[in-house]
């Protein structure tokens, strides 16, 4: 095994005390005492949640990534099984052979099973990493390397830590062009610490009310602009998908003054992330408040985080969703393609099923506006 | 148009010629002075009105104007002597002084020089000393045709462009060569300078202009007064006209002075953002437009013309179809421009939103101060070092705070504003306006012969526009509000209203196409290696058109890639040819 601080490969019985040969650095994980990952597995996970250590990421962020990489592969694709079904192959046929046609039949029927319990693992519609397998892995990580790179530590008392900024009394009297409202914190920590709120004008506020400090300056602000424009971002929940009705609904946020657009996820962008789908939390849920039946029947059985995308992603998609020309919403088809009413005659607010369904690059911004 | 030179000190007299040669682009006519002591040089084009026939000779004092004065006088010099003095000057006396200027006055009798440069830095002078003789110069290459004058570039100078894509503050990117800064008045007299600021512009609210309807009429009188206070008495003007509210303006205020001007506008296809918007405008106020299609290999041609013209590194794309522009200008046999520039940093464009957002959210995770919020928000290298400068340049360029403390005059708890967006105002008026904007826009303008007007950046208008609550200058989400009422009835609501989109030059797809050529000659492997200030590595992934993860603007790419091209051309013609006009590709 490789260390990732010296790039010393070492064999097991010289590693003592999990420590490296070489350098004497510690190794996080062992695999040949269990661990799923070597330390250059886990490394490289982190160098792709934090886009080679240029983006801020969320620990549930390096979950999922972590879980991607554990997640079986279909049988048929790995490069083992390849070789294994031409043996598999050979062997039947010397079977035949030697054996007669009744053992191959046996022999075929054994092998199948096989195969299709190795596809149904491989098609696990939910997360096979624990969460507490993970923050354990993680402990182990920065025991042994630090903390990583870009990591979003929320500070637990800003206030406490240094004397809080006097603003300018002007400060709170101007608006935003939009404004993305999150189900989560962590979404709301994910955009404020890669500077989404700078690079495009906007502000990023939980429902819940986070972050606490200027959340009442900001939601005041954003009344000041009849012309806000308002997104939902959010994971495929029931609480989720009823943020959009939610915000156009409720006074105390944007009910009567402007339309809300939904980018995601519902459950119909969640086909890609299967297999890291949770389980639901709720096992009934009613097609209503923002919630079709066919959502319903999906949120009564899965639920799927927005941290299953990768940090960049979730910025370019977003990004993304917020430049969308009104005529993208024109391609009359509101099952899979741009934007449409919610289905229960509500026109304040509007699906967005594209931009969170495929990954986007720089080159989907078009003539982006500078406000 | 125009230039100066000259010097304190014992030099050769051909130098004048030289240094005056050195702008012959700058008018068919020269004249020059030289004494015992002093020598003093003046470039222009004869016939032009409003400009200086000559030196201004009074007894023992000499006085040379380059530009203008707002409103105009028959001789700039003239009347600058008239202002300041036969002999010593009070401040009060350059107290309304306006216009876009650069001057030197002699007094032979007291062996004092005296420069000055207009308010908002449209016109530029450079110093220098060298073995005891005091030099200056309307531009950065005659100050560089001085025999035995050391040409090496300054990495603190090159270390700040490569955070603005210009050079601020009074640095010049040679080493022991120095810039006026706009407003300002230097005094050269027995070996010593002394600068100091004739004009500071500061926010001061004036609780009249609490009521709109009063503070509309102001800012509508102020625009009228600036656009006619640059009106020389020509026959036609032109106007660069974008489609925005800026420029919509001063067209409407031309109008209404009595000019109809030509207008002339960029298309860059399909990528242009307000292509429509411009032929709107011009129709609705009848102007005759010209559209100025550009797609990226037009700019191959005079790529070297235009590094030579600008004179000092100016890493905005806009340069090469602004001097497209100014060609075109010319060809219609235009001798003056307007544009609408300046209308962004005096009533509150879109670069205050990102400022306010940021600052509300700053203390949540304890990351950047103010200040280096507002070095981000020029989006080129700031926080890039380490990946962009070899650890040779990382050593050269000087210690940590130099770029922050350019900021503080402005964002600072001891700012000339009270107010936020005025403070964000102040800092973008003083770096973006007068160091990059007006003078790359006089000198793409100079690069054709045309005398460019810029009657946004007046000095009343200014101080008007400071004098504003804030609100009127941003509305809620509704930016340069107080410039939408007073044009609301002149011009289409849909282009008074409508959201802003800036002029966005897609730089990226031709420094990744039809310029792939020359930017892969100035940024390869091989010209890299031989300057040494940048890593291969990083370059050679723009080159390929590799974006930061997480950039969500295709454009940051090619305004990177942009910026550094241009700053490579500037050092193989400034410090590798000492100025001199590139007769080829330099390599």
């Amino acid at each position: 095994m490789k260390c990732i601080r010296c790039g010393h490969d070492s064999k097991y019985k010289e590693r003592s005390n999990q420590t490296c040969p070489r350098c004497n650095g510690r190794f996080a994980f062992e695999p040949r005492q269990g661990a799923k990952l070597t330390d250059q597995a886990f490394q490289n996970a982190i160098d792709r949640v934090s886009g080679d250590g240029k983006l801020r990421w969320g620990a549930e962020h390096l979950y999922y990534e972590v879980a991607r990489r554990l997640r079986p592969r279909a049988w048929f694709r790995t490069r083992n099984s390849q070789i294994g079904g031409a043996v598999v192959g050979a062997a039947g046929l010397f079977i035949t052979y030697e054996m007669g046609l009744l053992f191959l039949v046996g022999y075929a029927i054994a092998g199948g099973g096989l195969a299709v319990h190795q596809y149904r693992r491989a098609r696990a519609a939910t997360i096979g990493l624990d969460r507490t397998a993970f923050s354990g892995m993680l402990i182990a990580w920065e025991r042994a390397h630090g903390r990583p790179k870009g990591l979003i530590v929320r500070p637990e008392a800003p206030a406490q830590s240094r004397p809080r900024r006097v603003l300018e009394s002007d400060l709170a009297d101007y608006s935003f062009d939009r404004a993305v409202i999150c189900d989560r914190a962590q979404t709301v920590d994910l955009l404020l610490a890669n500077n989404f709120h700078f690079e495009n004008n906007c502000a990023v506020l939980s429902v819940e009310g986070y972050p606490p400090g200027p959340f009442e300056t900001v939601r005041t602000m954003l009344k000041r602009n009849p012309k806000l424009q308002v997104f939902a971002l959010h994971d495929a929940t029931v609480e989720g998908c009823r943020l959009a009705r939610r915000l156009a609904t409720d006074p105390t946020w944007f009910a009567g003054q402007v339309s809300v657009t939904d980018v995601g996820l519902r459950p119909g962008q969640a086909g890609p992330f299967q297999g890291l789908w949770l389980p639901s939390p709720v096992p009934n849920v009613m097609p209503e408040n923002g919630i079709k039946p066919a959502e319903a029947a999906w949120l009564g059985k899965y639920s799927l985080k927005l941290a299953a995308i990768r940090p960049d992603q979730v910025l370019k998609r977003l990004f993304r969703a917020m430049n969308r020309k009104p005529e993208d919403d024109d391609d009359g088809d509101s099952g899979s393609g741009g934007g449409s009413g919610d289905g229960d005659g509500d026109d304040d607010v509007i699906e967005d099923h594209d931009s969170f369904s495929t990954d986007a690059s720089a080159d989907d911004g078009g003539a982006d506006s500078f406000g | 148009m125009s230039g100066i030179c000259g010097w304190v000190g014992r030099a050769d007299r051909a130098l004048l010629d030289a240094m005056l040669a050195a702008i012959e682009y700058r008018g068919d006519q020269t004249d020059t002075e030289v004494g015992e002591g002093a020598a003093i040089g003046y470039r222009w084009w004869g016939g032009r009105p409003g400009k200086s026939p000559g030196l201004h000779r009074d007894g023992s004092h000499v006085v040379t104007c380059a530009g203008t004065l707002a409103p105009p006088v028959p001789s700039p010099a003239a009347r600058l002597l008239q202002r300041l003095g036969a002999g010593s000057y009070a401040d009060d006396t350059l107290a309304t002084l306006d216009g876009a200027f650069a001057a030197a006055w002699w007094d032979g009798e007291q062996e004092r020089l005296t420069l000055l440069r207009d308010p908002f830095g449209v016109r530029s002078l450079y110093y220098t000393e060298l073995d005891g003789v005091f030099y200056f110069a309307s531009e950065l290459k005659q100050l560089l045709v001085i025999p035995d004058l050391p040409v090496e570039p300054d990495p603190a100078a090159l270390h700040k462009y490569l955070t603005f894509s210009f050079v601020p503050g009074e640095d010049v990117p040679i080493k022991g060569i120095r810039r006026l800064l706009p407003g300002h008045v230097a005094v050269w007299q027995a070996g010593r300078i002394e600068t100091r600021p004739y004009f500071t512009l500061r926010e001061s609210i004036d609780p009249a202009l609490e009521e709109q309807s009063v503070a509309v009429r102001r800012v509508r009188e102020r625009c009228q007064q600036a656009v006619a206070d640059r009106l020389n008495g020509e026959q036609e003007v032109g106007l660069f006209l974008s489609g925005g509210i800026d420029s919509s303006g001063v067209a409407v205020w031309l109008k209404e002075a009595g000019v109809r001007p030509l207008a002339f506008s960029l298309d860059f296809g399909e990528r242009s953002v307000e292509r429509e918007q411009a032929a709107q405008v011009a129709a609705h106020l009848d102007l005759p437009l010209t559209f100025l299609p550009i797609q990226g290999p037009e700019l191959i041609t005079p790529f070297w013309d235009l590094v030579w013209k600008l004179d000092l590194p100016f890493g905005d794309p806009v340069t090469g179809p602004q001097y497209l522009l100014g060609q075109a200008a010319r060809q219609a046999g235009l001798s003056a421009v307007f544009n609408g520039e300046g209308g962004d940093q005096l009533f509150g464009g879109w670069t205050n939103k990102p400022m306010i957002a940021a600052e509300l959210y700053a203390d949540l995770f304890g990351r950047d101060s103010r200040e280096e919020r507002y070095l981000e928000s020029y989006h080129r290298f700031y926080g890039l070092e380490d990946a962009l400068y070899t650890p040779e340049f990382a050593a050269i360029v000087g210690g940590p705070g130099q770029r922050r403390a350019l900021l503080a005059p402005y964002l600072g708890e001891d700012a000339a504003a009270e107010t936020f967006l005025n403070r964000v105002r102040l800092a973008d008026v003083a770096l973006k306006g007068s160091q990059s904007i007006l003078p790359r826009a006089e000198r793409l303008a100079n690069a054709w012969a045309l005398d460019l007007r810029v009657p946004l950046f007046d000095r009343a208008l200014a101080e008007t526009a400071f004098s504003l609550p804030p609100t009127l200058k941003l509305r809620g989400a509704s930016e340069k509000h107080i410039l939408k009422l007073a044009l609301q009835k002149q011009l289409p609501s849909e282009i008074v209203w409508r959201r802003k989109f800036g002029m966005s030059v897609p730089i990226t797809d031709w420094v990744l196409g039809p310029l792939a050529g020359l930017v892969g000659e100035l940024l390869g492997p091989a010209a890299l290696a031989r300057r040494g200030l940048f890593r291969e590595e990083y370059v050679g992934r723009l080159r390929r058109g590799e974006p930061e993860p997480g950039e969500t603007r295709r454009r940051r790419l090619g305004e990177k890639l942009w910026a550094l091209a241009m700053l490579e051309a500037w050092l193989r013609v400034f410090v590798d040819g000492r100025g001199r006009r590139p007769a080829s590709v330099p390599a």
